[in-house]
């Protein structure tokens, strides 16, 4: 494969990190805002909402 | 731990920080009997997903929570385990009331259990739910399981009863019945029974039934002891009535007993008075005789006495023929009042002849008004009884009295003329006692439809209706003290009763009274 070749595929690549990378920031923005609103929510109610690692909490 | 939201602070009594910072604070916390429940859940149970525990947490000030907690296992898209979380809330009060609820239901079912009245609670097609020991003792069923489900009337049928079942389900409103007999179709040797009995609704909110609560109490001991008081009260009535006429029977019979004995100590009286009388009449009869005779035989020798001076007159007059021979003899006669001696004699045992028949009618009349009654009635003249008992009582009546005697024809009748004697003298001497001033009795006697009226009027004070409504009456007296007995009008009454006549009064205060007696006309034969 040539440089210029390679340097296509890679620039395909990086484009395609590029938009992977702009999804994953939409849905990390989609996350955020979902966990806002679940703190939100936990915090609002009378109830204890709670999340632990295994094990005893 | 990964997060735990505020509410933890406020139902646990920590800082999340403090969870944060030392998360065994959540395992210390956890009552000791309750650690191995959550632990087993925490750990074990969430292999098979979610899981769901109580336990009681002890907050820093001490007081004990409850809390339920519900969580599950968040799994990794590679299976991996990644996290466990959940939602834990407060149901401390729930706990509370749940606990309330348990203490009463144990409450209730001790209740139940123990309760010595039989209690059924069915639904509201009369099917049995649930029933106690008692109930099950007492209808004979084997047990209180051996009821569930089914129906009431088909135990004990009875029409009445199932009416007032249905009422009690469409009305809503409670029925209470008191000793409501009862017969037990499967047991006919205990007859017939008596029972206390409610039936409860139980509704909904709404006020839909939806069952009903029936508590029976057996008080056929309570109707069978009733029944027997009521019985024995009203034997006790009947006895008590039969006490009380036979106390009125005994007060009576001892009233006439009294007045008996009043009227025999009054007859005895009179009775001795009687005798006495019929004795001093006899004594005076036997010299009355002599005294009679000898008066008649003195006047017939001073006649002769007479017919003898007269002749010596005569004889004296031819053999003295001197002057002063007939004046000594003139003298003589003048100073024994010969001429006086021998006029009077006859007047004077002629007097004393009348004297003593007069005396001699006296005695006649005091035997015949004091004759012992023998106890038979006689064919009796009640004017011969009016005559003789005036004669006994004029002294009596003589210094205030006129007396009026109008005496018609009357025939005989049958009587006890000793006891109509003591009428006319009570009468009399009442009459004569009546008059303030001088005044006049009269005494008529006549023959009328087929009775003997006798009458006895005085012009005396007369008396008040009020009076005269009582004076037959035992005791009753309007005399002084010691002037009489008020007996007489009551003997009076008595004897005529005796006689089956009547004796009436009329009278008015200031006109005098009058006292008519009727007696009827009968012969020895009737």
């Amino acid at each position: 494969m040539t440089d210029t070749k390679k340097c296509k595929v890679l620039q395909a690549e990086v484009a395609q990190l590029q938009q992977r990378l702009a999804e994953l920031e939409q849905d990390k923005h989609q996350y955020e805002k979902r966990e806002q609103r679940l703190r939100l929510m936990a915090e609002t109610i009378e109830e204890v909402f709670w999340m632990s690692t295994p094990g005893i909490k | 731990m990964l997060y735990v939201s505020p509410a933890y602070e406020k139902i646990w009594g920590m800082s999340c920080d403090s969870l944060y910072r030392a998360p065994t604070d959540f395992v210390e916390a956890i009552h000791p009997d309750d650690k191995e429940e959550v632990r087993r859940a925490v750990v074990l149970d969430h292999s098979q997903g979610k899981w769901n525990c109580q336990y009681r947490i002890r907050r820093p000030n001490g007081n004990w929570r409850w809390i339920e907690d519900q969580g599950f296992p968040v799994y990794g898209s590679d299976g991996e385990l990644l996290c466990l979380t959940g939602v834990a809330r407060d149901v401390t009060p729930q706990k509370e009331l749940e606990e309330q609820l348990r203490h009463s239901k144990q409450m209730l079912e001790n209740i139940f259990s123990s309760m010595h009245i039989q209690i059924a609670y069915l639904d509201k097609d009369f099917r049995f739910i649930r029933v106690n020991e008692a109930y099950a003792d007492t209808v004979g069923g084997k047990g209180p399981d051996s009821f569930v489900g089914r129906g009431h009337f088909d135990l004990f049928p009875n029409a009445e009863n199932e009416k007032i079942f249905r009422r009690v389900v469409t009305s809503g409103v409670a029925f209470h019945a008191t000793e409501k007999a009862f017969a037990f179709p499967d047991q006919p040797q205990r007859g017939t029974t008596f029972w206390d009995w409610s039936l409860v609704p139980v509704k909904k909110e709404d006020g839909t039934v939806y069952g009903l609560l029936l508590t029976l109490v057996d008080v056929t001991e309570r109707a069978g002891n009733r029944l027997a008081l009521e019985q024995a009260l009203a034997e006790a009535r009947g006895l008590s009535g039969e006490l009380q006429q036979k106390n009125c029977d005994l007060e009576e019979t001892a009233a006439k007993l009294r007045q008996t004995q009043s009227h025999i100590i009054q007859q005895e009286k009179l009775a001795t008075i009687g005798l006495l009388a019929a004795g001093v009449a006899h004594e005076i009869n036997n010299p009355l005789s002599f005294v009679t005779s000898n008066l008649m035989t003195l006047g017939k020798y001073c006649s002769r006495l007479g017919d003898y001076v007269a002749a010596l007159e005569r004889l004296l007059a031819r053999q003295y023929q001197t002057e002063s021979d007939i004046g000594e003899l003139s003298e003589l006669r003048r100073r024994f009042t010969i001429e006086n001696i021998l006029a009077d004699s006859g007047d004077l045992v002629d007097e004393s002849l009348e004297g003593a028949d007069r005396l001699k009618n006296i005695v006649r009349d005091l035997k015949s008004f004091s004759r012992r009654d023998d106890g038979q009635m006689n064919m009796v003249d009640i004017n011969g009884c009016l005559q003789s008992t005036v004669n006994i009582v004029w002294s009596e009546l003589k210094y205030t009295c006129e007396l009026v005697m109008d005496l018609g024809d009357l025939p005989p009748i049958l009587c006890h003329p000793q006891q109509l004697n003591q009428i006319f003298m009570n009468l009399l001497i009442n009459a004569a006692q009546a008059m303030e001033v001088q005044g006049t009795i009269t005494i008529t006697s006549r023959q009328q439809a087929g009775h003997v009226e006798v009458s006895i009027a005085d012009t005396g004070c007369g008396m008040s209706p009020e009076v005269a409504a009582h004076i037959f009456e035992p005791f009753y007296t309007t005399k002084p003290v010691g002037k009489g007995t008020g007996l007489g009008l009551s003997i009076a009454m008595d004897i005529v009763r005796h006689h089956q006549g009547e004796l009436r009064v009329e009278s008015e205060p200031g006109h005098g009274t009058i006292f008519t007696l009727r007696l009827p006309i009968r012969s020895g034969k009737q």
